[in-house]
């Protein structure tokens, strides 16, 4: 029950965030979705900020002030938000909940996909952390920062880890008085819901629920992620916020719309406070959002500078802070991933790769390969994607979904390159390439589920494929 | 009953981590099984009398059965087990160990129960395998009788395998959060599953775009979307029963009872829950585990946070703090929490509750109410 209540307090915090930022949906479920990753979003960011730079060591009073302030500044703000939610991301009338045709097919996957999380829901309820997670940074540092170990080496930590899972936790420890490491399991498990209601809500705001659906189904066929989804580990949680940045540069790239780069900007922000990979994968993508932008300017539109600035700043902030305030900064940090895998920093961690095998370039090529389509650790999603990215090839053109493809691909090549050249040694035996792969997988899954567009599956659409009203 | 037979293990039993794994051979069946020694596929093996074996942390025995494709073993035990029966493949190699992904552990708590082992679902299975007992854990595991299911003569052992580990059950280990388990389209030729479905779907997507491109009707059937989901749809069922078991899905359960049931090893589970109840919390933990335990001290520290705990994660006697960026000596504990450890508990501390002589909390005399020890069979 409390952890149902911080959820709320999230919610609402964040759903002021959102009428704050203008990317109010219009659409009551995926705003509450939506408000998940901005009420989070917005208290590890200003938790962080008041810790390292303001020097105020977190507490419940502190955290309150912290959910209670877009509250309080919505409220003063309403009349001139009044007019932003007029410019929200979707129109009312498009709202499809459930596909016209197929109908009744369509109940076997949704029937799965309910099962399936469910399931995952419950296993994440019941399963204490296990025992290697212990050591990991993942569940350790929000325990240094609630407990307030804040050396050197403890900062270093707590940053590679990054600002999101090590500040998310605290609220609810805060409102128990103790803590519960079960609430980091629940922590993770409640972003991947969120993520599946924002895109199945989102979708059928836009008219077409059959790619909300399908992309959903497509996430819970691929067995490790829905096994990471319930666990202490962060790869699920940072490919989360990578395919939350996917699916909404996706959105963009074909409507170019304000508050689609708004939501692309914050799930950057989010991707980049989780661990090194997130910090390269987010940096990789707003690098791809940039060039976008730039390229329309060649066609004759205009660079969205406000926008852009705006949305950067919280990232620019949080990057600025780290370099400050840790020794493990930016670029260097994510250099030191090329180097050594990052849930071996803590002391002792060190004995779990003790007994790595001896590298081997082609042994590593056949077992990325492997892992990618005979492992099953992604189910089938890589082949249905490699099919569909061709037949639909049209569509990715016509629809500028080259962008979002494009992220997809340098992230790709960026784990092949760590799984085959910097570190084959942790190929050969097992230990990461699997997981390294979790937010290929997950892109590779939302990307297929967004290509067959409105026309495609039949409806009368307009010019653009897409029920879209912006 | 006419008495027990303890089984000795004259190679002398071995510690977790350690290199060659040796064995003793249980010898208290009148004969020992194979195939064509019975002539019902499913037997009650002819058992004189119970039989108790001592165990201490990790113990291999060798069961004189060999061809058997199940077995059900009805037991009594005395303390917390990890229960596995595994085949012997006959070209073993000293140190041998069941292949990690298809390991079949079953919890064991004190009291008597039974449990079902489907040895078809390991890669090393064939018939003439003799099976294996492996036991984590420390007390008396007292096997009460055996039933084994063995292969009947004009039945095809390949088949059996291959449709046996076809759906080998997914199940938490230590390692699946790296891979899941691989399932094997063809076992003989070890072909994967994902990979023969996956080549099934792409062809079968194939003849769908070669379809929708030649007839426009066909076009707005959208049959690679079609073929998609119901190829989807089959490679996610079978996951889904193999891995219903796996799922932790009672809908309520205290902490206690998540920690006591859903760890690996229960005896762990145990422990941390007796630790989190006698234990206060603003009390100063030190935890001390086996040099080549698998983070079993960390585990039980992050499992008592917020207490302050400090853990030795080398077993030399340094005890770090949680993550390792403190320190905590042993005047400032409370309390000490042994699991495993070689080294006894330190000066000035007494025992308030063990598992077994190797598992226990002992807290500072000084600030110990009463001298009594409880103990886990109370």
């Amino acid at each position: 029950m409390l952890w149902l209540l911080t959820v709320s307090w999230s919610l609402v915090s964040g759903y002021a965030v959102l009428q704050l930022c203008g990317i109010s949906t219009r659409n009551l479920a995926a705003d509450v979705a939506l408000a998940w990753f901005c009420g989070t979003g917005w208290y590890t960011f200003a938790s962080c900020v008041a810790l390292f730079v303001l020097g105020l060591e977190p507490s419940l009073w502190e955290s309150v002030a912290i959910l209670a302030f877009p509250v309080a500044t919505a409220v003063a703000l309403r009349r001139r938000l009044q007019g932003g939610i007029q410019t929200s991301i979707v129109n009312r009338r498009t709202t499809r909940w459930w596909p016209w045709r197929y109908r009744w097919l369509w109940v076997a996957p949704a029937g799965m996909v309910v099962v399936v999380l469910s399931l995952v829901v419950l296993h994440a309820k019941n399963t204490p952390t296990n025992t290697d997670d212990a050591i990991r940074l993942r569940a350790h540092t929000p325990m240094l920062v609630y407990q307030g170990h804040l050396s050197p080496a403890a900062r270093s930590a707590i940053f590679s880890n990054g600002s999101f899972m090590s500040f998310g936790p605290l609220p609810i420890w805060q409102l128990r008085g103790t803590i519960h490491h079960f609430d980091v399991n629940y922590f993770i498990v409640t972003n991947v819901v969120f993520l599946f209601a924002l895109i199945y809500a989102l979708c059928s705001s836009r008219g077409v629920p059959e790619q909300g659906l399908g992309t959903v189904f497509l996430l819970t066929t691929m067995p490790l992620f829905v096994y990471h989804a319930a666990s202490t580990y962060l790869d699920a949680l940072y490919g989360v916020m990578f395919g939350g940045a996917l699916f909404f540069l996706a959105l963009e790239a074909q409507a170019d719309s304000e508050p689609y780069r708004r939501c692309v900007l914050l799930f950057v922000y989010l991707a980049a406070g989780i661990k090194h990979e997130g910090e390269i994968v987010a940096i990789t993508t707003l690098t791809v959002f940039l060039v976008m932008l730039a390229a329309r300017c060649l066609q004759g539109k205009r660079f969205p500078w406000r926008c852009v600035s705006m949305g950067v700043a919280p990232l620019v902030i949080y990057l600025v802070v780290k370099n400050v305030y840790s020794s493990n900064p930016l670029l260097v940090g994510a250099a030191r991933v090329l180097e050594q895998y990052v849930g071996y920093d803590a002391p002792g961690g060190q004995t779990a790769i003790a007994a790595v095998a001896a590298p081997n370039s082609t042994l590593a090529w056949r077992i990325f390969w492997d892992s990618l389509f005979s492992s099953g650790n992604f189910g089938i999603v890589f082949y249905i994607f490699g099919i569909a990215s061709v037949y639909y090839w049209r569509t990715i053109l016509n629809r500028q979904l080259i962008w979002p493809m494009a992220a997809l691909a340098l992230v790709f090549a960026e784990v092949l390159i760590n799984a085959l050249i910097v570190n084959p040694q942790w190929t050969v035996d097992m230990t990461t390439v699997h997981r390294s792969l979790v937010a290929v997988a997950m892109g590779c899954a939302i990307m297929t589920g967004l290509l067959p567009d409105a026309r495609t599956l039949g409806q009368r659409t307009g010019e653009d494929g897409c029920q879209l009203a912006d | 009953m006419p008495g027990i037979l303890v089984a000795q293990l004259p190679l002398g039993a071995p510690s977790q981590g350690e290199g060659d794994m040796k064995y003793a051979t249980i010898a208290w069946l009148a004969v020992a099984l194979t195939p064509g020694a019975v002539s019902s596929t499913e037997k009650n093996l002819p058992f004189e009398r119970p039989v108790e074996l001592d165990v201490r942390h990790w113990d291999m025995f060798a069961l004189p059965i060999q061809g058997a494709r199940r077995i059900r073993l009805s037991y009594e035990a005395t303390g917390y087990f990890s229960v596995e029966c595994a085949p012997f493949p006959a070209n073993a190699e000293p140190g041998w160990q069941p292949t990690v992904f298809f390991r079949q552990e079953v919890a064991v708590c004190p009291g008597r129960g039974s449990c079902m082992f489907d040895l078809r679902r390991t890669i090393d299975w064939e018939p003439p395998a003799q099976v294996m007992l492996i036991l984590r854990g420390t007390g008396r595991f007292i096997i009460r009788g055996i039933v084994a299911d063995f292969l009947e003569s004009k039945a095809d052992p390949v088949a059996e395998k291959r449709w046996a580990l076809f759906w080998v059950p997914e199940r938490v280990r230590h390692t699946t959060i790296n891979t899941v388990t691989p399932v094997f389209w063809n076992a003989t030729t070890l072909f994967p599953w994902t990979r023969f479905w996956g080549i099934v779907t792409t062809v079968a997507l194939m003849v769908a775009a070669a379809a929708a491109a030649l007839s426009k009707r066909l076009r707005q059937a959208s049959p690679v979307a079609v073929v998609a989901c119901a190829s989807l749809l089959v490679y996610q069922s079978h996951w889904l029963v193999r891995s219903w078991d796996m799922f932790h899905k009672r809908l309520w359960m205290s902490t206690e009872e998540k920690i006591r049931r859903n760890y690996f090893e229960p005896e762990f589970g145990e422990i941390a829950v007796k630790a989190r109840e006698l234990i206060p919390e603003r009390a100063t933990v030190l935890i001390a585990g086996h040099p080549r335990d698998w983070y079993a001290p960390q585990c039980l520290a992050f499992n008592l946070a917020s207490r302050r705990c400090g853990y030795s994660p080398d077993g030399t006697g340094r005890f770090l703090g949680i993550g390792g960026y403190s320190a905590v000596t042993v005047t400032e504990a409370d309390y000490y929490i042994c699991y495993y450890s070689d080294k006894p508990e330190p000066l000035g501390f007494k025992r308030i509750f063990e598992l077994h002589p190797q598992v226990y909390i002992a807290q500072r005399s000084d600030k110990l109410p009463t001298s009594e020890v409880a103990h886990s069979t109370d």
